[in-house]
């Protein structure tokens, strides 16, 4: 999570004049298709895994122990398959199909990614518009709250409190969100401050709304291309969060297909099968790379400002 | 020779010209005013000169000799050696033209010329000489402590300190407090006479012209569009974009005249008959 | 000297407030670590005795009493799981960590300023694109995944480079001081340093990429946004070279948005040295806190994270300074 926190909120780039807008434009185009491209796969292999998966992530099978993808699997009597492309990604130290596991693995990511950004924005956003709108003590018992937050290591700090709820999913929901709300908070507060100070603001209330309804009318969706970005990147990040708490053996009981646990049993057998580790990793790379591009391009198509 | 001759120059911003085929000669120890309203290439036609233009405007026709040497045949390096030692720029805005992290003296010390012996001498020397006071402070401190017309001064100093040749004011005054403006304009004119360098003075107000300077070029577009010794543009401007000029400009003997814009219409007419016959 | 006042004044109350939700929430934890140090089957009374010597037999507001009371005589307790002193754990520990997060910023840094100046010196179209995607690719990929992508490319590609620990210890060499790469170099062992070498530079480069890439975007922005200001354009009229203007005028402007944001990052550095000595089996403060965790070692969980509260806080207090000291227009405001 530590340098998660660096996603970009780089502004998209507009128009077209100089060779270099020219190119970034084409660049965000094409990080746009790829971004869509990735989700809508992790999507369908999320939504249609016990279709699309060859075998039951989950069963063992001792004769298949290690076995290594399709194309370099040169000795099938060994193993005693016929067909080395059932397995097309090979086989885990307790032979069970990589393929299958790293697709059963997607529906987890999705579970844990979109609970956690729904989680943390709500939180987050509340939190940040009251601190925002009403400034004066509750700003100061929101911000130093947040303050604290800021201090402790985020990993650290998960794992801790994953090891107090326990490893279930829900807890490690809860926590990622427990600790996240705090990015949508910030941002939102920054925001509704600045909005605060305009005239329109003023105008809104003296034609009688009320603070709440000013609040969803007004502030709200100018901070919607922003919120939609950090949502989309947030989902990325509580995706990797249940990996490291799967790594340090603190995620959803271990033996689940998902790629935490992937990818720890693989760092474990890393020299007798690397494509056990090696796949759930590029699987999470590819991901991450994609929300993270969606998200970018869709707070540039979102945001009036930026598109001028 | 002239100290400097710009022949038939032109420039272009990716296709489309900021510049047509300028014509410019300034003789060493003369003032050579250029004025035209905001947009009409004056500052491009300094930033030519010098060989500062920016990135995506270019030189596509034309030349530009500095005491016969032919500037845009030069090698970067030469270039560069040349535009420092014969060259200085007094610029348009003071408050931007100083680097915020880097104090006086160390900006106006890198301009003295080669082999000077003490640097930190000289610097106070050339602050006291555009009557900055308490010369040894300021040459210590931050461009931020400074007030618009001090800044301007600095940079003054700066300009010919490094015994340039050629200076170029680009509207040296148009940043400033009206109540300063005189007395900037006055020490440039002053330090101008004690150097005896040609200046090349960027402005768009004639009243400004007739009071320092000895030749002047209208502008307009990007073309130069009349081109006569001071005193015969103010008393019988030939062409009639130059009247129109005039005519807008408050006169000092006839204050609280004129000042009313010329249409854009009527110049673009104007020029256009000038262009016929 | 009243600001210095205000500022140790809230240094101590961020870390009161730290130290205070710490206990809450290991007081919660379920299971607990006395269990953990018994032998199977031993009797109540035993227990009863474990529990007493520390101090688990209290209330919670009692036990963060008597805590806070041994922490102002810099006592943080004994540890459960090693039964040593917490603070002789750490201080044996800490220069671990410190040492590797020391290389990963002189990486970071190193990087960034030279594709940034190199970005804007150039002012190549295809440089500057290639550096951008670079930078995006390095900052969207979190620390712990480029740990593990390094791991792989090892494994696969280079299997002499060791994953795992901070030396051999079949050729381990003689340290006076935990700083082995610092001693190292001090004392002119530059065979041993190499060796160490070896074993640093993958975990501090992927604990570098994503701040190195956080500061370039920065760095190069502020350093494009400089190139534009007039005081270049008169600095090209003394004479200057374009690389002699970059870093003579350009580089002390952009340095002062660079730092702010480069204590930020730095924080989330150091927050994953947790996971990536971890994964490099890295004898510092972070897998420890880890294993203290598994263990519910509380004692040297609390130390651990008052360390890196303290760190974290400590690195705001520099870049501050930092941030007055670059800027002459706050400097003198003073
Ligand atoms: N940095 C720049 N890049 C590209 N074009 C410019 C730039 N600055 C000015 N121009 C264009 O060049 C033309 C001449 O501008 P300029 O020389 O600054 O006018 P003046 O100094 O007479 O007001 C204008 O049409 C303007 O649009
Ligand atoms: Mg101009």
């Amino acid at each position: 999570m530590s340098s998660v926190e660096s996603f970009s909120l780089e502004k998209g780039r507009g128009g077209g004049g100089t060779g270099l807008e020219r190119s970034a434009e084409k660049i965000s185009l094409l990080r746009m298709v790829f971004g869509c491209a990735a989700i809508g796969t992790l999507l369908i292999a999320a939504l249609f895994a016990p279709w699309i998966a060859p075998h039951d992530p989950t069963l063992d099978d001792l004769f298949l122990i290690n076995m290594p993808p399709a194309w370099l699997n040169d000795d099938l009597a060994y193993f005693g398959i016929e067909n080395a492309w059932a397995y097309p990604l090979g086989t885990d130290s307790l032979g069970r199909d990589v393929t299958s596991r790293l697709i059963y693995g997607a529906r987890l990511a999705v579970i844990v990614g979109v609970s956690v950004a729904c989680l943390a924005a709500l939180a987050g956003v509340i939190l940040g518009a009251l601190a925002g709108f009403y400034g004066g003590w509750v700003d100061n018992v929101i911000s130093r709250i947040v303050d604290v937050w800021l201090s402790f290591p985020p990993v650290l700090l998960s794992i801790i409190l994953v090891a107090m709820l326990g490893t279930t999913l829900t807890s490690v929901i809860i926590v990622v969100a427990v600790i996240d709300w705090t990015r949508f908070a910030r941002v939102v507060r920054a925001d509704v401050l600045q909005q605060r100070s305009r005239d329109y603001i003023d105008a809104a209330r003296i034609t009688g709304g009320s603070d709440l309804s000013i609040l969803i009318r007004e502030v709200l969706p100018n901070v919607l291309p922003l919120l939609v970005t950090l949502f989309f990147f947030e989902i990325g990040i509580a995706i990797t969060v249940e990996t490291i708490l799967s790594f340090v053996s603190l995620s959803v009981s271990s033996g689940a297909a998902t790629w935490g646990d992937m990818i720890a049993e693989g760092r474990r057998v890393i020299n007798e099968a690397w494509w056990v580790m090696a796949f759930p990793v590029g699987a999470l790379v590819i991901t991450i790379l994609g929300l993270n591009a969606t998200g970018d391009a869709l707070r540039f198509y979102l945001d009036p400002v930026l598109r001028k | 020779m002239s100290l400097l001759q710009v022949d038939s120059l032109s420039l272009g911003l990716r296709g489309t010209p900021v510049l047509r085929s300028v014509n410019l000669t300034i003789e060493a120890s003369e003032i050579a005013g250029v004025v035209g309203e905001s947009g009409a290439g004056k500052s491009m036609l300094g930033k030519a000169i010098l060989g500062v233009l920016p990135r995506d405007v270019t030189v596509t026709g034309g030349a530009i000799r500095l005491g016969g040497t032919d500037l845009l045949a030069l090698r970067p390096r030469a270039r560069r050696a040349l535009l420092k030692r014969d060259m200085a720029l007094i610029p348009q805005d003071p408050l931007s033209a100083l680097n915020p992290c880097r104090t006086i003296s160390a900006q106006l010390a890198e301009v003295l010329p080669r082999g000077t012996v003490d640097a930190k001498l000289e610097v106070i020397r050339w602050l006291d000489a555009v009557r900055i006071p308490s010369a040894t402070k300021v040459a210590k401190s931050f461009p931020h402590v400074l007030s618009g017309g001090m800044r301007q001064r600095a940079l003054i100093a700066a300009a010919f300190a490094s015994r340039p040749k050629l200076v170029i004011a680009d509207e040296p005054t148009t940043a400033l407090d009206v109540t300063v403006q005189k007395d900037i304009l006055n020490l440039i004119r002053e330090m101008q006479r004690e150097t005896g360098v040609g200046l090349m003075f960027v402005t768009h107000d004639l009243c400004v012209v007739a009071k320092i300077c000895h030749s002047v070029t209208v502008m307009h577009g990007g073309r130069v569009i009349e081109q006569a010794a001071c005193t015969d543009l103010i008393n019988r401007p030939g062409h009639a974009y130059s009247q129109a000029l005039l005519a807008a400009t408050p006169r000092p003997d006839q204050a609280g005249q004129g000042l009313e814009p010329v249409p854009t219409a009527l110049i673009e007419r104007m020029i256009a008959g000038a262009g016929d016959g | 000297m009243a600001r210095l006042l205000v500022t140790i004044g809230s240094i101590f109350l961020t870390l009161l407030g730290v130290s205070v939700v710490i206990f809450v929430i290991l007081r919660l934890v379920p299971g607990d670590p006395i269990s953990m140090m018994l032998p199977p089957g031993a009797t109540d009374e035993v227990r009863a005795n474990l529990e007493r010597l520390y101090g688990l037999d209290k209330s919670i507001p009692a036990q963060y009493v008597i805590w806070l009371r041994n922490v102002a005589w810099l006592d943080f307790g004994m540890s459960t799981q090693f039964r040593l002193p917490v603070m002789e754990i750490i201080l044996d520990r800490l220069p671990a960590t410190l040492e590797l997060v020391l290389l990963a910023s002189l990486i970071a840094l190193v990087l960034a300023f030279a594709f940034s100046i190199l970005a804007v010196w150039l002012q190549v179209d295809s440089a500057t694109l290639a550096i951008d995607g670079l930078a995006g690719l390095a900052q969207a990929i979190p620390d712990f995944l480029w740990a593990l992508i390094f791991i792989l490319a090892v494994t696969l590609f280079a299997p002499m480079m060791p994953i795992s620990g901070r030396f051999d210890p079949r050729t381990a060499q003689d340290f006076a001081t935990n700083f082995y790469l610092l001693e190292s170099l001090v004392t002119f062992r530059f065979d041993a340093f190499a060796e160490l070498m070896r074993y640093a530079v993958l975990p501090a480069l992927a604990l570098s990429l994503p701040l190195a890439a956080g500061i370039t975007r920065v760095l190069k922005g502020a350093l494009e946004e400089a190139m534009a200001q007039d005081y270049v354009m008169l600095a090209q009229t003394k004479g200057k070279s374009r690389l002699a203007i970059v870093l003579g005028e350009a580089l002390r402007n952009a340095m002062i948005p660079t730092i702010a944001l480069t204590s930020v990052q730095l924080t989330f550095l150091i927050g994953g040295t947790v996971l990536i000595e971890r994964q490099f089996s890295w004898p510092g403060i972070g897998s420890t806190a880890i294993s203290a965790v598994i263990n519910r070692d509380l004692p040297l969980i609390q130390g651990i994270v008052l360390v890196f509260a303290l760190i974290f806080i400590l690195i705001n207090l520099a870049s501050n300074e930092l941030y007055r000291a670059a800027d002459p227009r706050l400097r003198t405001e003073r």
